[in-house]
């Protein structure tokens, strides 16, 4: 039994993870909690669903991720034009983009909840049969799916941040966009890209989470905000903590279901979260708090 | 042979007028020395080259051309700026630092350059793992020189690079600058350590509230009275 747990709890630490990431992303850069992106999570599932409810024979899943994923990138752009970029510009405050992200994020669902009913569609089932079985443990083949394309995802994500030119000049960016210019770095363009990961993530994450849980117009904030919590454990900005945190957050959530039922989890997980705040408020990989003069 | 040529360079800071009608040649292969006291304009010059700050009226030509108007793409051209005050990138190591050094070349003859570096800064490459925001402070102007020269730039503009440090840094700091002028590349080097720039400029500005004051060759205005007073520390 707690093997079956704990794979169901990786299976969802997996979803978090994508979606915390899609957060850390943003903050480390920009250093604001982009909430907009539960909104376009949902907007993202949307777009997913219709897309592959045009056709009469649904094509292949990955074709939907990947034409959401597309539209995640132009939506995250688009909002990134319309609220952000003036905010830059006039090098505003941080509270400003937290107050416009969130209201984006409002916005997006209110758009949403006039037109479709809180009651979820559903994707057209992927698999025939729902489970496979190795002994007795039984798993889910779309949360298998999930986890090897988040797994992919995070991966590639983390090689591109870590071990390339372009993730040298993102890193460089987040520390200081200013003294970037002054290494021939185009901050703007960086910024840029970062709106264009983070939409990306979306994108994924809607298909995804709407596969999983049906689609609906508050999908992504009920989610976003698992996401935001292994950021804020994993440590504001830094990826690596975010992944960690949001598998730790899975896990736990599972365990915790099994112990005590789902109606006490979402109070566990705040707990979580405050209590990370109180003894190691840097998160998970204390880089947050290392700023230097 | 003139490098950078700044003519009539207005600068404002809102309605405060930083530089008012500043002219000057940066001439090729030669350390040029801006120097004056605080709020003079030194540090605004060398921003406004750089296209950190926007200026108002004049021109910035790089041989007989104008310099872009984005501060990245003015790397691109060779001329890179030591920021005052260093900012190095802490957090990431000292060799990541030099990496973006070289961020704007396209070749690649990188390693070579980087091994190069710690040729000429050996603590450098003794500690090229290290998080570069655990240097001392000399140590960190090291890196913020050698990541500059990791661009090969034409012009090297230097920004108070002895600022905060020892004594005996600051002459190792002096020496370097000289070093790279005799590798042959062009320095432009601001400063409040006035006697020591003016001993190793080729040619010098003094710049006393957003304009120049007066101006030649490095040996002349150390001998220059007035210079001595206002800014070597000299009794008449």
């Amino acid at each position: 039994m707690w093997l079956q747990l704990s794979i169901n709890g990786i299976c969802l630490g997996a979803v978090y993870a994508l979606i915390a990431v899609g957060f850390a992303i943003v903050f480390s850069v920009l250093k604001f909690s982009n909430f907009a992106h539960g909104g376009m999570i949902s907007a993202c599932a949307f777009m997913g669903y219709f897309f592959q409810a045009s056709f009469k024979k649904a094509p292949p899943i990955w074709v939907t991720i990947l034409f959401t994923a597309f539209c995640g990138v132009l939506f995250a752009l688009f909002l990134d034009q319309i609220a952000y970029r003036s905010i830059r510009r006039n090098k505003s405050p941080n509270i400003y983009y937290f107050l416009a992200s969130l209201t984006i994020s409002i916005i997006i669902t209110s758009i949403l909840n006039v037109f479709f009913s809180k009651n979820p569609l559903a994707y057209p089932p992927l698999f025939e049969t729902t489970t496979f079985s190795i002994g007795a443990l039984k798993i889910s083949k779309m949360d298998t799916m999930i986890l090897i394309i988040s797994a992919a995802l995070l991966a590639a994500l983390l090689l591109l941040i870590n071990k390339t030119k372009i993730g040298l000049a993102i890193r460089a960016v987040a520390i200081s966009p200013e003294t970037s210019k002054l290494m021939g770095i185009n901050s703007s363009m960086i910024l840029i890209m970062i709106f264009s990961i983070a939409g990306f993530l979306s994108g994924v994450s809607g298909v995804l989470l709407g596969c999983k849980y049906g689609v609906y117009p508050d999908l992504g904030q009920t989610m976003m905000v698992k996401g935001f919590i292994a950021s804020v454990i994993g440590g504001l900005g830094s990826l690596g903590g975010a992944i960690a945190a949001a598998f730790l957050l899975g896990l736990l959530e599972m365990f915790w279901t099994y112990v005590f039922g789902s109606l006490s989890t979402p109070v566990m997980t705040f707990v979580v979260m405050l209590l990370f705040l109180f003894i190691r408020p840097q998160g998970i990989s204390g880089k947050f708090a290392k700023e230097k003069v | 042979m003139t490098l950078l040529q700044i003519k009539d360079l207005y600068v404002s800071y809102g309605y405060i007028d930083a530089i008012c009608g500043v002219s000057m040649d940066i001439e090729e292969n030669r350390i040029t020395a801006i120097i004056g006291s605080n709020g003079a304009g030194k540090t605004t010059i060398i921003n406004a080259i750089s296209a950190i700050v926007r200026h108002k009226s004049g021109h910035i030509l790089l041989g007989s051309a104008e310099l872009p108007s984005s501060s990245n793409q003015i790397v691109r051209k060779g001329v890179v700026q030591v920021p005052e005050g260093r900012k190095i990138f802490a957090g990431l190591s000292v060799e990541e630092n030099l990496r973006l050094g070289a961020y704007s070349r396209h070749d690649k003859d990188i390693s070579s350059s980087l091994e190069a570096q710690y040729c000429l800064f050996p603590i450098l490459g003794q500690r090229r793992a290290q998080d570069a925001g655990t240097l001392s402070g000399g140590e960190q102007q090291m890196l913020a020189i050698s990541r500059a020269l990791m661009a090969r730039p034409k012009l090297l503009m230097l920004d108070e690079p002895s600022l905060g440090l020892a004594p005996i840094i600051v002459n190792d700091v002096f020496r370097i600058i000289q070093a790279i002028k005799e590798q042959g590349t062009t320095v432009l080097l601001v400063e409040q350590n006035a006697n020591k720039s003016l001993a190793i400029c080729d040619y010098a500005y003094v710049l006393e509230n957003g304009s120049v004051i007066k101006h030649g060759k490095g040996s002349e205005l150390l001998a220059d009275p007035d210079i001595s007073c206002a800014y070597l520390g000299r009794r008449r």
